[in-house]
């Protein structure tokens, strides 16, 4: 019994971290309608900051972190405005027809960020070695203190941007944009704005991530892809654009992937969250929770 | 006189691919560049006819291409099939798949059916690397292990480049067959607008289900081929993101839902990957090759997000009236004020009618549906919302 609530606990920990990134994917997509293929690479360029932080300042990831996070929104906020805004509205162009050219952007942009990260560090793995190097027993599940920190402050930053969508000013404005985007222009809200600081938040998320994985997970320049490949899975199972769906799904499928590494194959972990995903977009294709958007 | 102008092209462009290998391509770096151009080429044409024609962009038609792959390199060994035997072979089963695939899938809409097929071809990649008894893993299948089979296949690298070019003449032939028949209509009223299509006598689910089938058997023909040529299959090459992504990436970036379209794709791209990649003409560190290479897909999708043929419309645009072009064009977008920007919130106003003649369908209706329309795009947020 002590072994299987070590499998969730474990889960639970990873799961966290999974699901802030992904709510940042979800942000992105309910605000903008972008789908965002270079997203699991924010989580990389994220991690690579934090490695070079640490090596060259000695700085703690758990400080890094906020620089990282500055850095990822202006980042996202940039990219923004110079590539992607301009493919939402041009000319006659409508934005479904432009849709999966978009996606493809995105994923031009990943490839990019991935090869740009080869060629700056290489195809060796890279760690943050020697913090967070505790091991707690809780009542006989062992807890690593670096999970637990990126656990804590993954659930701090969620509570963040939960807080920031619901009870501030702006995330009215947001809420507005994703209701009727017409309507909110109407208003006087600044659509391009709310849109391209959406995308700065969700960038700034992936980033955040990044920067408490590497105290326990080591990077190279291609782990983007799977972290994007889960964050979609986890995104359509929470329902597009649903930030809370998104953190409980995340939390899903840490548990799933924990449960078949142990259980069943460690190399079938990432196909038993897949699977789920088929079995949800067959049978809820709105995600588990409904199709309710960011409220 | 339209069509005679049209079927010129058609056999300039054929003409031109036959006589290809004595004036360009003449070493053999470029004869392989050019023959996987051609399966490339294949294979972004076969999946135009579900996601380009039908809108149904699927991640995972690199399912069938390694099916395709798989077929031809497993069952000549195992069980002595013929290996051309073993290419049809996997076409039948692709076909199986994509049904099977498509009732489970074709519930999700959009982007969940996009990201649906590319979680399922990431499955077979796992599934593929798991089960070694079967593919081999991880090491993967060359064709001298498979002995016996594929030696009285064994072709010169021109031969394999041909039969490129043959199967690419196949698979723009039937795309084309399909895009100027009901089906194909059918398919672009889907795209369009799925409840006006409905509404309009359209059996969406049964259109979609074919198109993915015809789509899934051509596929796996230029999977199978792929493993002919290059001699070599491991689930990444096969069911990998990189050959699922790749195969929508020459269509979408070349112009997707136009015939064109993948093979400029296919034309420009493949070369390109090559030539930066190594071995190729320039000897570039390790990654700035394709930080290069997506640079340029970002580039083009920023100036025009429909493609690169698009991109060449719109150049030509400067000289021919638009009166002209909607009269000879083989696009199958409308060319106006792209009513399919307005997704479902314009209502069933906008749909192409499937009762128009089948033959005169393309560039026309989307011309008078779109002018009555004006400025959809703005409302596009609602939809999958």
């Amino acid at each position: 019994m002590t072994a299987f609530i070590q499998v969730i606990v474990a889960g639970l920990l990873v799961g966290t971290v999974y699901g802030l990134f992904s709510s940042g994917l979800t942000v992105i997509f309910g605000v903008t309608r972008v789908v965002n293929f270079a997203h699991g690479d924010f989580v990389t360029l994220g991690m690579y900051a934090a490695v070079v932080l640490y090596s060259n300042y000695r700085l703690s990831p758990v400080i890094g972190i906020f620089p990282i996070v500055a850095g990822s929104f202006v980042l996202g906020y940039v990219l923004y405005r110079v590539i992607i805004q301009r493919t939402l509205k041009r000319g006659n162009v409508g934005g479904e027809e432009a849709q999966y050219g978009q996606l493809m952007l995105t994923l031009g942009l990943s490839t990019v960020i991935a090869n740009a990260l080869l060629l700056k560090f290489g195809p060796g793995p890279r760690s943050v070695q020697g913090v967070l190097g505790g091991v707690y027993n809780l009542g006989g599940v062992r807890v690593n203190e670096s999970q637990l920190v990126a656990f804590v402050i993954s659930g701090i930053a969620f509570a963040g941007l939960y807080l920031l969508v619901e009870k501030t000013y702006f995330g009215k404005a947001v809420r507005a944009t994703v209701d009727d985007r017409e309507m909110a222009s109407m208003l006087g809200i600044n659509i391009e704005r709310v849109f391209a600081v959406a995308f700065g938040i969700g960038i700034a998320l992936a980033g955040a991530a990044g920067a408490v994985l590497t105290t326990y997970f080591t990077v190279t320049p291609t782990v983007g892809e799977g972290f994007l490949v889960i964050a979609f899975v986890v995104v359509v199972m929470g329902g597009l654009g649903n930030i809370v769906g998104a953190m409980a799904a995340g939390l899903v499928a840490g548990v799933i992937q924990e449960v078949t590494a142990t259980y069943v194959s460690l190399d079938l972990e990432n196909a038993a969250i897949f699977a789920a995903f088929i079995i949800v977009l067959a049978f809820r294709p709105n995600g588990l929770f409904g199709r309710q958007v960011m409220s | 006189m339209r069509l005679v102008g049209r079927y010129k092209w058609a056999a300039g462009l054929v003409v031109l691919g036959i006589t290809l290998p004595y004036w360009l391509l003449h070493d053999s770096f470029w004869l392989s560049v050019g023959t996987e151009a051609l399966v490339y080429m294949a294979a972004a044409s076969a999946w135009n006819i579900l996601s380009g024609f039908g809108g149904q962009t699927s991640f995972g038609n690199s399912i069938f291409f390694g099916i395709g792959a798989y077929c031809v390199a497993l069952l000549p060994v195992r069980h002595g099939w013929n290996p051309w035997l073993a290419l049809l072979a996997g076409a039948v089963l692709a076909v199986v798949v994509s049904v099977v695939i498509g009732g489970l899938m074709f519930r999700a809409r959009g982007i969940y059916f996009a990201l649906g097929t590319f979680a399922l071809t990431l499955i077979l990649q796992i599934l593929a690397e798991h089960y070694q008894w079967i593919t081999g893993g991880d090491v993967g299948i060359t064709s001298s292990a498979v002995s016996g089979g594929l030696a009285e296949l064994y072709m010169s690298a021109a031969a394999y480049y041909y039969a490129a070019l043959i199967l690419v003449v196949i698979v723009v032939f039937v795309a084309h067959r399909v895009l100027h028949s009901t089906l194909g209509l059918s398919l672009r009223s889907v795209r369009d607008d799925e409840r006006a299509a409905a509404a309009c006598g359209v059996r969406i689910f049964k259109v979609k289900v074919v198109g993915f089938a015809i789509t899934a058997g051509l596929t796996a023909l230029a999977g199978g081929l792929y493993f002919e040529i290059v001699g070599f299959i491991d689930p990444t090459s096969a069911f990998g993101q990189t050959v699922a992504t790749e195969i929508a990436v020459l269509a979408i970036v070349g112009g997707g839902g136009t015939l064109a379209g993948p093979i400029v794709g296919a034309v420009i791209l493949v070369p390109l990957q090559q030539a930066l990649g190594s071995g190729g003409l320039v000897a570039l560190p390790n990654g700035l090759s394709l930080v290069i290479y997506g640079a340029i897909i970002v580039g083009i999708l920023w100036w025009d997000p429909r493609g690169m043929v698009h991109l060449a419309r719109a150049g030509r645009g400067l000289v021919v009236s638009r009166t002209r072009r909607s009269a000879s064009e083989e696009d199958t977008r409308p060319s106006g004020a792209s009513p399919s920007g307005a997704g479902h919130s314009m209502g069933p106003s906008q749909a192409s009618p499937p009762e128009s003649p089948p033959g005169r369908a393309p560039g026309l209706e989307g011309e008078t549906a779109g002018s009555s329309l004006g400025e959809g795009d703005v409302r596009l947020g609602r939809e999958n919302g």
